[in-house]
């Protein structure tokens, strides 16, 4: 833990100095779990101030220090959950609507053959982020919890208060149904890239 | 006691399903898959909070207190208006359901003369209506 049990016990009882505290100790982890689960730089120092508002208003309902992390955990996975419902509804960002240098750069990031420009790396983020998008919400989590955060089974356990037989299950799936997304949005890419040619092919330009 | 081992498993699926064991998800893939994962975390970076991060979540704790604790302000001053505007609407119901009972208020409002002319005379196509109307008038 980043702080001593005591200072989880103060803020409980309503000490506002040690709620800055633990903001102080836990605000780069949090931001760091937010930023990899929404990939939206602009928006996570939002989400992650949400993360802190409902702990500061849930801290009381807390039965022991020793599962604070947990407790953590759990509301910014919630908060970043309410954060993709709503842009979900604003809809998604395909494969095909980006450039084929951003599709390039992708490939470029994942052989590590050569150090990426700037450019690249943002075309890469955006794709894996997009990638990220197309799987749901549950699964973006898990993964992005055991696969980004490097979480143990253990840790994950605790958090989504299943056993760990049952957490393999659910990653086995969540893998599977993110390679298949990656299929079929490496599969749209070449298809509009494929569209494109032959469009500039057949004009007279 | 026959070990369940991956031949014996293949075997087992042979004689009663027709077809070998196989991974659904291959080694190569699984492997892709967290490259792809780790090349994401590897692109995104470190993330340092904004120096105003503590007094934005601050201010937004505050707010909250604010809209929470007015709302209850708002609460306390209405109450008593409240309370005697349901006091208010509670007498005034007990006053009139004399008035609203089914066996009284329901019939003199059918038998204002006028209503009974404008019915009698509309009610010309249906005798039996326009006699009943008639016959209750003259009651």
């Amino acid at each position: 833990m980043l702080v001593e049990p005591e200072i989880i016990v103060k803020a409980q009882s309503g000490d506002d100095a040690a709620f800055d505290t633990i903001v102080r100790a836990y605000r780069k982890r949090i931001l760091g779990t937010v930023y990899r689960m929404i990939s939206r730089a602009e928006d996570v120092e939002d989400v992650g101030q949400e993360v802190f508002i409902r702990l500061y208003d849930s801290l009381k309902q807390l039965r022991a220090p020793k599962v604070f992390e947990p407790w953590l955990y759990r509301l910014t996975i919630n908060a970043c959950y309410d954060y993709l419902r709503k842009k979900r509804r604003k809809g998604i960002l395909r494969m095909a609507d980006l450039s084929e240098e951003q599709v390039v750069a992708v490939d470029a990031a994942l052989s590590s053959k050569k150090a990426l420009e700037e450019n690249e790396k943002a075309g890469a983020k955006e794709l894996l982020g997009a990638l990220l998008n197309r799987v749901s919400k549950e699964d973006r989590m898990l993964l992005t919890l055991k696969e980004i955060q490097g979480l143990t089974l253990k840790e994950l356990s605790v958090i989504y208060k299943v056993n760990t037989n049952a957490l393999k299950v659910r990653l086995f799936r969540a893998r599977k149904r993110a390679l298949k997304a990656y299929g079929v949005m490496t599969a749209e890419a070449k298809q509009s890239f494929t569209t494109k040619e032959e469009k500039s092919r057949d004009s007279p330009d | 006691m026959t070990v369940l081992t991956r031949q014996v498993l293949d075997e087992l699926l042979s004689k009663y399903w027709g077809r070998a064991f196989r991974d659904p998800m291959s080694a190569p893939d699984r492997q892709f898959l967290s490259h792809l994962l780790s090349t994401y975390k590897d692109l995104l970076g470190p993330l340092e909070p904004s120096p105003h991060f503590n007094a934005g979540l601050w201010a937004r704790i505050e707010e909250s207190r604010l809209s929470g604790s007015s709302w209850m302000s708002y609460w306390i001053a209405w109450a008593p208006r409240l309370a005697l505007a349901a006091v208010m609407v509670a007498t005034a119901l007990l006053a009139a359901a004399p008035w609203l009972s089914p066996e009284d208020g329901g019939q003199s409002a059918l038998l204002d003369s006028s209503y009974v002319d404008v019915l009698a005379r509309d009610s010309m196509d249906d005798p039996d209506g326009a006699l009943w109307v008639l016959a209750e008038n003259g009651r």
